[in-house]
């Protein structure tokens, strides 16, 4: 690889000439959890920019881009207070990552958004529990798997079959799927609010339709500076009214705690 | 201290509403948003900005490789060498069916091509829209078939034939008190 990038290498064209190339890497896709084992970063940190750990929910969007070079000459065991910290605070595991050494790498550029394990898999299914947590708080879940069950065919959409709770597994392509009519199907399900549940029930849907909007402008294969700010907004959004479901995304740890109290 | 029933019962709920509050306190602070999906998210507009539309990155295709690239590929090969074989085979076929694009789209342009090379193109079919051969499209579970019907457009055989082929399978494969009369 080294030598490839800066001597070259000939490769057989496409259109039957051979050419001289210099290949260098400029993306690695993987998921997340292979993404920090190939960085030699700490979990639950980004692997494209400095945010600080404890900065995550946050929509600023202002970080420097992770240098990676700049760790190297910290070396662990004679790291000196000032580096120690440094690693602590930045999330650092290794100094030397996998990728250390080679030629013509923008290291942060080499992780790639991940759509199927950051919101297929990701966001979206958090979103699912949240959405049964409100659910059984109030009393609506027989209603969302009825209104669920009911749904009738429609052209490039499978009928789901079973009821949202007896699914186990989810794979990418099925849950694109209740991507689609989750909206929908949660209009209906929360229909007719009583005084208390008004307000809820409409942030709650403000929210779901802000992260279905953002789920499927990802989608998009042409973008225009239009769709980024669409995007943007959305996420901005997202970032505002999340607090709606805080009380749904509780910790075992947590749990355990309220319990014994 | 003994109290009226009634005061007693009100006394018991204020109780419980304060520990729900409190409960619910405790819920609200100790529960966060912060973890790391939250914030990858809001890289997705600069990469756009610089590489183009992320669908492409996903790693959906990197595990759907495990099937078309991986599985597929060790059906086709000797138990010899394996991993290099694979690459192989995966890499020429795709090769192939770049060189024949290549050569198509020379062709509409009106490039000058060799005779070997356009009788070889008119044999070949479309590259763009290969069907799937049927035996890989019966593989797996398909929703979409639920009768004869629907599997006749899947497999894109006229029903005529399959009923005549569900005859002659019948005439020939059944046990004999379940046979057809010929």
């Amino acid at each position: 690889m080294q030598n490839a990038a800066l001597e070259g290498v000939n490769i057989d064209s496409h259109d039957g000439k051979v050419r001289r190339c210099f290949p260098i890497l400029s993306a690695w896709i993987a998921d997340y959890i292979e993404t920090v084992a190939l960085r030699g970063i700490k979990a639950n940190v980004c692997p494209k920019c400095e945010v600080l750990p404890g900065e995550l929910r946050t929509e600023a969007n202002s970080h420097r881009a992770r240098d990676y070079a700049r760790y190297e000459p910290c070396e662990r065991e004679s790291a000196s207070d000032d580096s120690r910290t440094m690693f602590e605070t930045l999330g650092i595991d290794l100094e030397k990552n996998v990728f250390h050494g080679l030629q013509r790498l923008s290291a942060p550029g080499l992780h790639k958004p991940d759509l199927l394990h950051t919101l297929h898999l990701g966001l979206f299914r958090h979103l699912m529990d949240w959405i049964l947590g409100l659910l059984k708080k109030h009393a609506r879940l027989q209603a969302f798997d009825d209104t669920w069950k009911a749904l009738l065919p429609y052209l490039g959409f499978f009928v789901p079959k079973k009821a949202y709770c007896e699914v186990t597994q989810w794979q990418g392509k099925e849950m694109r799927n209740p991507r689609r009519c989750l909206l929908g199907v949660l209009t209906v399900t929360l229909r007719q609010p009583d005084s208390r549940q008004v307000t809820p029930f409409k942030h709650a849907l403000d929210y779901v339709r802000t992260l279905v909007n953002f789920n499927m402008m990802a989608q998009y294969r042409n973008n225009t500076p239009e769709t980024i700010a669409y995007r943007q907004e959305y996420i901005n959004r997202f970032h505002r009214m999340k607090d709606i479901f805080l009380e749904f995304r509780v910790s075992k740890r947590t749990r355990a705690k309220v319990d014994k109290q | 201290m003994q109290l009226a029933p009634s005061k007693l019962r009100r006394r018991l709920e204020d109780d419980r509403d304060e520990h729900n509050e409190l409960r619910m306190d405790m819920i609200h602070t100790e529960s966060y948003f912060n973890f790391v999906k939250m914030h990858l998210l809001s890289h997705f507009s600069d990469h756009i900005r610089q590489c183009g539309n992320i669908p492409i990155y996903s790693t959906e295709f990197g595990e759907l490789a495990h099937k078309g690239q991986i599985k597929d590929g060790w059906r086709g090969v000797n138990n010899q060498e394996v991993e290099r074989q694979i690459l192989h085979s995966y890499g020429r076929l795709y090769a192939i069916r770049m060189r024949l694009l290549h050569l198509n789209s020379l062709r509409r342009r009106g490039a000058n091509l060799g005779d070997d090379i356009l009788g070889y193109l008119d044999k070949t079919p479309s590259t763009v829209s290969t069907p799937a051969p049927c035996g890989m499209i019966l593989k797996c579970r398909r929703d979409d078939v639920s009768d004869v019907l629907d599997f006749c457009k899947v497999l894109g055989i006229s029903l005529d034939r399959i009923g005549l082929e569900l005859i002659r399978y019948s005439r020939h494969n059944l046990p004999t008190e379940r046979r057809l009369p010929e």
